[in-house]
């Protein structure tokens, strides 16, 4: 069996396997989920060690699955999907190992939604048949539900309905417009495919373009969240358990943007230059808009959660800022924050096991109560930032530099954006961490213990290796990021080109009237 | 016309279950309290009749009997889904009725006689085949329905089922007679024959005929306007009878309503389609929207059950005759909703308990995720799949009728149909809301989950799952159905 087939579908066999365990055997459960999920991080390694730096996909399986449907099991990864891959193998484990005390009730029953939704995470990132995708996709939610709605808070029924549909919508709407583009293939080229690279041939006009990009982008939009759309997250995060919010920041909003890097912009390319400005309009409210709500948050887990629509949006910038730094950037961002976000909603849910509360007024002074805590705290939350050298300070570095090379007031507001948010992260850890102990409830919390801080040591490693060294990442990226780019702006110039055109026939239709 | 060895293979599934209904009602006569064995009886007889089926499958299909039935692939793919979900009914109705202490032996022999009814339905080449059909199908219905005798609305369902019914049948009779004046036949070829010959297609008489046959149809498929009687029908009736009802009721209607337009009124597409648009956005819509606030389940799944038959109805608009995938995707939908609806009744049946007039609550399946895990996870497997979430087959379902609707330049129906879709999201999860999220009562409601009631629910999980995913193989998958289906359509197709 192939590499890729063994990463997806492992973590579904061990969620048959644990399935069949006795539901009493709480530690078993845990350790054999943990077991799993790191095992297939090691087997993930694998794909790091034979991935080849040049453009295209790699380690391709296409299979039939039902010919007569055009629907094939095809999957491969490139330079973008290799490390959205590598996070998702990367930072299961890290929840699993990180929720061992937080979920006490229906062990069972939770770790075979965390196993079930990795294997739907990993398909989503590696399949290549839209309908496969879509499969994945949609596969994903179910899981999170019952995360959200089985472990989550006291609103943690409307958090997950709210979501469910949400993200249903915008899906469906991208279903119609998949068999719409598969329909059109099918008229083209008489053959029912739907396999990404056979779409990607379609010719569709403009208008069709248009339409077929709006239905996608709602779709990742939706997920992503960007702004107005952003409205299901605060709600799904501050419900949901711990191990879900990481998973749903690290992993899921990740989706969104892959979903506009890999599928609605090279197959409505026209469509996605057309909605460029629309869309870098958004991303900026969404910066701003972000980091200005996530200021004024009195619940940890919330200002984290405004962080993330602040955040997202400047990947999205960074997509559509369309050069070679910018997309590396952003995909750089896509990873980056997953470990950063991921790591504080660990942090928060660590005080939150002890004090099962997370309002900021409730704290302060932690950092002679728990020093270890407050020191990874505050690297985590400098990443989150972006200071240099900790890995947020590479990402945005190569955003800004590309969004100024883009258009200058993009990287205007942008850079704004990182000045706020500095301002919310460190106001938050002021409160919570220096001065006195106010609070008598606080004086004698236990800092972190050893499975804890095993917890936070691959992610602190990550922080500073990817800010430190970025080299091994950003040169396997490279070529991807340069196809998609440069296919990009051929699109761009032959528009700019016809467009030029009927300017000048124009107006030598003015010069000389018929 | 000689009546040879073919025509008795043919027809074999008719006389099987004729013969058992009549066997059963002597024998409920002679010995009245006998009614287990009578259910073990009409169990094995549907198995045979699953037989014969396989059977008559490879035998040549041709109109027989004049004209009157056509036993072919379609017909019998229809007759087979039926026999099905007579089958998984008498597997809930045992324990059923004896709960409800109305267990007599005439409830099987009246079901089996249904099914014959449906197996004319679904044969008929002929008006008054499908006349024939519908009655049988229905009549004896009307009396299971209202089995519960004592109960108030039981009554008032087998009452209503029946007034309505005959109602909507007197319509369809009269476009029958219309036909009849006009074409001098009754038979679907002779029709189209005689309508090309004197082009009536664009006859106002004629179209009026159509629009009253269409009346009888929508009544039988339970699609709005003519959906009042759906959930007090479905509310009152004995649940199995409900979920036969749903799966069976709806899937033999739907057979001779697509025969009857695909072939002989095709012609006439370009005035009938507006109609049949028109019916699908409203009865997804009402459907959908009503059941937002149903509380009681089985009316909710009433509700449910008018959305889906606007889903088919979306299919129904969209077919054409260079591409069978619409006809082939509203085979392939009755099928699975056949499964889903079959597998939700069956655990509506396992918790009804005498006593409760008022019915079944969304409250009382609150916990039953975590009390019984096992059909906890089934019935949210029949959530996922009506509200078309995949990997389940009613993703699959709903993914070829809107794919044929996009094929068929009908994009927006199918935008309107993914909204409705997004919709019913919210009352199916609330049912998964309930048997998860929500802590049980006190004193929950007992699950009299007996063997007959977990094999009908693992048999339609294990199908759901599999429609919706399985690749060909030892066991028939989704395109071996579809295979089928297709096949069953182009020989419609041909018979033109």
């Amino acid at each position: 069996m192939d590499i890729l087939t063994r990463i997806t579908f492992l973590p579904l066999l061990a969620a048959v396997m644990v399935a069949f365990m006795p539901s009493r055997a709480h530690k078993a459960i845990r350790w054999f989920s943990f077991l799993a999920t790191a095992a297939v991080f090691v087997v993930s390694l694998g794909l790091v060690r034979e991935f080849a730096a040049i453009p295209g996909m790699q380690m391709v399986v296409a299979k039939q699955w039902l010919p007569s449907l055009g629907i094939s099991y095809h999957l491969g990864i490139d330079g973008i999907s290799l490390f959205l891959v590598m996070l998702v193998t990367f930072l299961t484990p890290i929840t699993v190992l990180g929720c061992f005390n937080s979920i006490e009730t229906r062990v069972k029953e939770f770790f075979i939604c965390m196993l079930l939704l990795e294997t739907a995470m990993i398909g989503a990132f590696v399949a290549l048949d839209m309908f496969l995708f879509y499969v994945f996709w949609e596969a994903m939610l179910i899981p999170m539900y019952f995360m959200i709605g089985m472990w989550g808070g006291e609103r943690r029924v409307y958090a997950t309905v709210k979501f469910f549909i949400y993200t249903m919508i915008g899906s469906l709407l991208m279903l119609i417009a998949i068999l719409y583009v598969v329909h059109v293939h099918k008229v083209e080229t008489g053959t029912l495919s739907f396999d990404l690279p056979a779409l990607l041939e379609t010719t569709l006009s403009g208008s069709q373009q248009w339409l077929l990009f709006l239905a996608f982008a709602l779709a990742f939009a939706i997920k992503v969240p960007m702004f107005p759309f952003h409205t299901w997250l605060p709600d799904a995060h501050v419900e949901a358990p711990t191990p879900g919010s990481v998973i749903l920041a690290g992993v899921l909003l990740k989706m969104g943007t892959y979903g506009f890097i890999r599928f609605a912009m090279p197959m409505f390319p026209e469509a996605a230059l057309r909605a460029l400005p629309l869309i870098a309009t958004i991303a900026i409210i969404g910066i701003i808009y972000g980091a200005l709500v996530a200021m004024v948050q009195k619940d940890v887990k919330k200002l984290v959660a405004y962080s993330s629509v602040s955040h997202l949006g400047f990947v999205m910038l960074g997509l559509f800022a369309l050069n070679t730094q910018a997309v590396e950037g952003a995909i750089l961002g896509m990873v980056n924050h997953g470990i950063s976000t991921g790591a504080l909603f660990l942090l928060v849910g660590v005080i939150y096991e002890r004090r099962h509360t997370r309002l900021i007024s409730e704290y302060g002074g932690l950092t002679k109560v728990m020093p270890v805590y407050a020191t990874i705290f505050m690297i985590v939350a400098l990443s989150s930032i972006g200071l240099p050298p900790l890995n947020g300070f590479v990402h945005e570095f190569l955003i800004l530099v590309g969004t100024f090379q883009a258009h200058v007031w993009w990287g205007v507001f942008a850079a704004t954006g990182v000045v706020l948010g500095a301002i919310y992260m460190l106001w938050m850890y002021q409160r919570v961490f220096f001065g006195e102990v106010t609070n008598e409830k606080n004086a004698r919390l236990k800092d972190l213990n050893l499975r804890e801080v095993l917890v936070f040591i691959p992610l602190l490693v990550m922080i500073f290796w990817m800010g430190v060294y970025s080299k091994p990442f950003v040169e396997r990226m490279e070529p991807s990021v340069t196809q998609f780019v440069s296919q990009m702006n051929e699109v761009r110039e032959t528009r700019a080109r016809a467009r030029d055109q009927s300017a000048l026939e124009t107006q030598e239709s003015a010069v000389n009237p018929r | 016309m000689m009546f040879t060895r073919d025509i008795a293979t043919q027809l074999m599934p008719l006389f099987l279950l004729v013969g058992g209904a009549l066997v059963l009602l002597a024998w409920s006569a002679a010995a009245p309290k006998t009614a287990r064995a009578q259910s073990v009886f009409a169990g094995l007889l549907q198995v045979v009749t699953l037989f014969s089926i396989v059977r008559a499958w490879a035998s040549p299909a041709g109109p027989i009997l004049g004209g009157m039935l056509i036993v072919d692939h379609f017909a019998l793919f229809f007759t087979a889904l039926c026999v099905m979900a007579a089958l998984a009914t008498i597997l809930v109705s045992d324990g059923y009725l004896r709960r409800f202490d109305i267990m007599r032996g005439e409830y099987y022999a009246l079901l089996l006689l249904s099914t014959a009814g449906m197996f004319v339905l679904v044969t008929a080449y002929d008006l008054m085949s499908v006349f024939l059909g519908i009655e049988l199908m229905s009549l004896s219905l009307y009396v299971i329905i209202g089995f519960r005798r004592r109960d108030f609305l039981a009554n008032e369902a087998a009452m209503k089922y029946f007034l309505l019914g005959a109602f909507a049948i007197a319509f369809f009779l009269y476009g029958m007679s219309l036909i009849y004046g006009l074409c001098g036949t009754m038979n679907f070829r002779g029709i189209m024959m005689s309508a090309i010959d004197h082009e009536y297609f664009r006859h106002p008489p004629f179209l009026f005929a159509i629009a009253l046959i269409l009346v009888g149809f929508v009544f039988k498929v339970s699609a709005v306007p003519f959906h009042m009687w759906v959930p007090d029908v479905y509310q009152g009736a004995p649940s199995p009878v409900t979920g036969f009802m749903a799966g069976a009721v709806k899937a033999a209607s739907f057979a001779a309503f697509l025969r009857l337009f695909y072939m002989t009124f095709f012609a006439a597409r370009s005035d009938w389609v507006h109609i049949i648009i028109v019916l699908a956005v409203v009865t997804m819509t009402l459907g959908n929207v009503v059941a937002l606030v149903q509380r009681n389940l089985k009316r909710m799944l009433a509700y449910s059950s008018i959305a889906h038959a606007g889903y088919i109805l979306v299919g129904m608009a969209a077919l054409s005759i260079e591409n069978t995938r619409a006809a082939s995707s509203i085979m392939f939908y009755l099928l699975v909703y056949a499964f889903m609806t079959m597998g939700a009744f069956a655990l509506v049946c396992a918790l009804e308990n005498r006593g409760d007039s008022r019915g079944l609550e969304l409250e009382d399946v609150a916990g039953l995720g975590l009390r019984r895990p096992l059909l906890g996870f089934a019935m949210a497997v029949f959530m996922f799949a009506m509200a078309g979430i995949p990997p389940t087959a009613g993703f699959f379902g709903k993914y070829y009728i809107f794919n044929a609707a996009i094929e068929r330049g009908l994009t927006w129906l199918a935008v309107v149909g993914v909204m409705n879709s997004a919709l019913s999201l919210y009352y199916y999860l609330r049912v998964v809301v309930y048997m998860y999220f929500r802590p049980a009562a006190p004193n929950p409601t007992p699950v009299f989950d007996d063997w007959g009631v977990r094999t009908v629910m693992i048999i339609s999980v294990l199908a759901v799952i599999w429609l919706g995913l399985g690749p060909s193989g030892v066991v028939p998958g989704i395109e071996t159905v579809l295979s089928w289906t297709s096949d069953s359509v182009q020989h419609i197709v041909s018979l033109r």
